[in-house]
């Protein structure tokens, strides 16, 4: 484990995590990859990414320290702008939404607000099962390593150009039930890149502008002090920055290099714009998981637990694995819990990982969960970190009442290569949306 | 313990600020409809009706022996299901859609419970589960797919089965 344990510093700089051997192996298995060992990734559709304390104080302390969440640094302009531009480090790296979320600050109150017909600034939400986010609606450049996506529209939180208390069908309660994500601190960053499976964030349902009428918790019109909710056209809503770039725009691969057991204090990788687009970003022999065009969900088999959840998803905004185990697993201690595991020893298990809609491909991902409390305080990647879902046996995607998801949060991105695909496309003879990953 | 640390910081905020978010919200509420009240949980079924106005919903009602299903269709593809026994109490609820329905409206007198484990766990992005021995919440899934269910185990009618609800 030493061995590993020193081979994971260089593989920084050596290569991309992929192909790489796994934490609890000893030996590489150069057939697994079609890069077995390849250059690091380079070009302009490739970015570092980063696994660390995240965004940090004057005094340099970190003001959040949040584990396993992952960052990328870039850049956003004034629509047509080259020069009034800011760079902002720390933006989390989410494979699970959509669109770009920022805090509100001057430069950010100098983007253009975006209206709808009659002048009205649009509010906008997203739900995050235990917190949300709100914000007014705004354009901006994008630029993420070399490429760029001209005129989107954002959400900049805590913005004075609408009302900053977010509607209840937003927040879930007039208190708010959920926690609202509107500082650097409370989200663990200097803003949030949702490059996720889908264009624009809650997409056509939400440009309906018929009965049905679109769900709440999306869009709303914010006149002078109030908001209330509204259709928008696709157009209009927060998109996806990567399928605006002008190439590398039907997904993207995130390589994290591999940790060892206990975690690490940093890790690092690569974000990789287009898939089977360039050189860097072919899928190889990875698995393609073909995903609802609907939701984006897969589906996930056990031998333990929910046995089989139709509402799966990988997604790199989680930070850990969020499923129901084996009885081993104990949840933490406290009330209310804090919703990871800690076992009293680590566990070791499996899980199948299934497209949407048809039995093949199908893989049995090896990993681990080690407790909690285990983890030092400067310990902020982790690829054995996690939590229950909620228990709801015997799942049925047939039977609204009982649904159940694996998540496969951003343990299983390191030392993998992991494929978001973009809806709309056909990638390799794949349709998207999909999800693929490099195996082991 | 990264829970802690996060939770110690956020609790930073203005709880003034808190308090008048509340005052506003109820003010607009009772302005603009009436009709809400307190909700459903737990509560007469009658309470079902003032949801489905409050979400404005289309309602479908199933009757099996043990109790009754009413099924919430709201805007946009969201569906909400109370579950009502023959003594007329909502003893389950449950969601599923793009986006989260308004669990203050649903869970009633409970959604205190839900809002403290929302705002105990650290993850903004893990489910929020609530096991106690009166009462189960469980809310999971991600943007355009959440799902989720609530449900008071003392008050679920005998020979019923909450993993078997429909």
């Amino acid at each position: 484990m030493t061995a590993v344990a020193r081979s994971w510093r260089l593989a920084l700089f050596a290569s991309a995590a992929v192909g790489l051997c796994s934490c609890g192996g000893g030996s590489s298995n150069s057939s697994a990859s079609s890069s077995a060992s390849p250059p690091p990734p380079s070009g302009p559709n490739v970015v570092t990414m980063v696994v660390d304390s995240g965004p940090k104080d004057s005094s340099g302390n970190p003001i959040a320290a949040v584990i396993n969440q992952a960052y990328v640094t870039i850049k956003i302009c004034v629509p047509g702008s080259t020069t009034s531009c800011q760079t902002l480090d720390h933006i989390w790296v989410d494979t699970g939404s959509t669109g770009l979320r920022l805090f509100t600050s001057s430069f950010a109150s100098s983007l253009p607000l975006s209206t709808d017909g009659s002048g009205n600034a649009i509010g906008s939400c997203s739900q995050f099962l235990g917190a949300y986010t709100w914000g007014a609606l705004r354009s901006a450049d994008i630029t993420v390593g070399g490429k760029t996506a001209a005129s989107v529209p954002i959400q900049v939180i805590g913005d004075s150009g609408i009302t900053t208390i977010a509607p209840s069908t937003c927040s879930n309660g007039s208190g708010g039930a959920l926690q609202t994500l509107d500082t650097a601190a409370a989200m663990g960053a200097n803003g949030l890149l949702g490059i996720g499976e889908f264009k624009q964030d809650c997409g056509p349902a939400c440009a309906s502008t018929t009965p049905p009428n679109p769900p709440t918790g999306w869009y709303y019109i914010c006149p002078a002090g109030s908001c209330t909710q509204t259709s928008l056209a696709t157009n209009l809503q927060m998109q996806n920055p990567v399928s605006l770039f002008a190439t590398d725009n039907n997904g993207v691969l995130v390589q994290l290099q591999s940790i060892a057991a206990g975690g690490a204090g940093t890790a690092s990788g690569y974000l990789i714009f287009g898939i089977n687009t360039q050189s860097n970003n072919m899928l190889g022999s990875a698995l393609v998981f073909a995903a609802d065009t609907n939701n984006g969900t897969i589906r996930t088999t056990t031998t333990y637990g929910d046995m089989s959840e139709p509402s799966s998803f990988i997604d790199s905004g989680s930070n850990g694995y969020f499923f129901n185990g084996p009885t081993s697993l104990t949840a933490c201690p406290g009330t209310p819990p804090n919703g990871f595991y800690c076992p009293s020893s680590t566990v070791s298990l499996s899980a199948t990982m299934l497209p949407i809609s048809a039995n093949t491909p199908s893989f049995a991902f090896g990993f681990n969960i080690a407790s909690a409390s285990s983890f030092s305080s400067t310990t902020y990647a982790a690829n054995d970190l996690g939590g229950p879902d909620i228990r709801n046996p015997p799942c049925d995607n047939t039977n609204p009442a009982n649904l159940c998801s694996f998540d496969w949060g951003l343990p299983f991105f390191y030392g993998r290569s992991v494929f978001t695909a973009i809806e709309g496309a056909t990638i390799n003879g794949n349709a998207t949306p999909f999800f693929a990953a490099s195996t082991p | 313990m990264m829970i802690d640390r996060k939770s110690s910081l956020r609790r930073g905020g203005s709880t003034a600020v808190r308090v008048r978010t509340a005052l506003a919200c109820a003010l607009v509420a009772v302005t603009l409809n009436p009709r809400i009240a307190s909700a459903t949980l737990g509560e007469d079924g009658t309470t079902v009706e003032r949801d489905r106005v409050q979400m404005q919903a289309q309602r479908n009602v199933t009757q099996s022996t043990a109790y009754a299903v009413h099924e919430l269709q709201l805007p946009g593809g969201l569906q909400v299901h109370e579950y009502v026994t023959s003594a007329n109490k909502v003893f389950a609820v449950s969601w599923n859609g793009p986006s989260i329905p308004d669990l203050q409206v649903l869970l009633g007198a409970h959604f205190a419970r839900f809002s403290a484990a929302a705002h105990a766990s650290g993850r903004s992005r893990a489910p929020v589960v609530v096991h106690d021995a009166d009462l189960v919440i469980q809310s999971a899934g991600r943007p355009r797919a959440f799902f989720g269910m609530a449900y008071l185990p003392q008050q679920v009618p005998a020979g019923v089965r909450v993993e078997q609800l429909r």
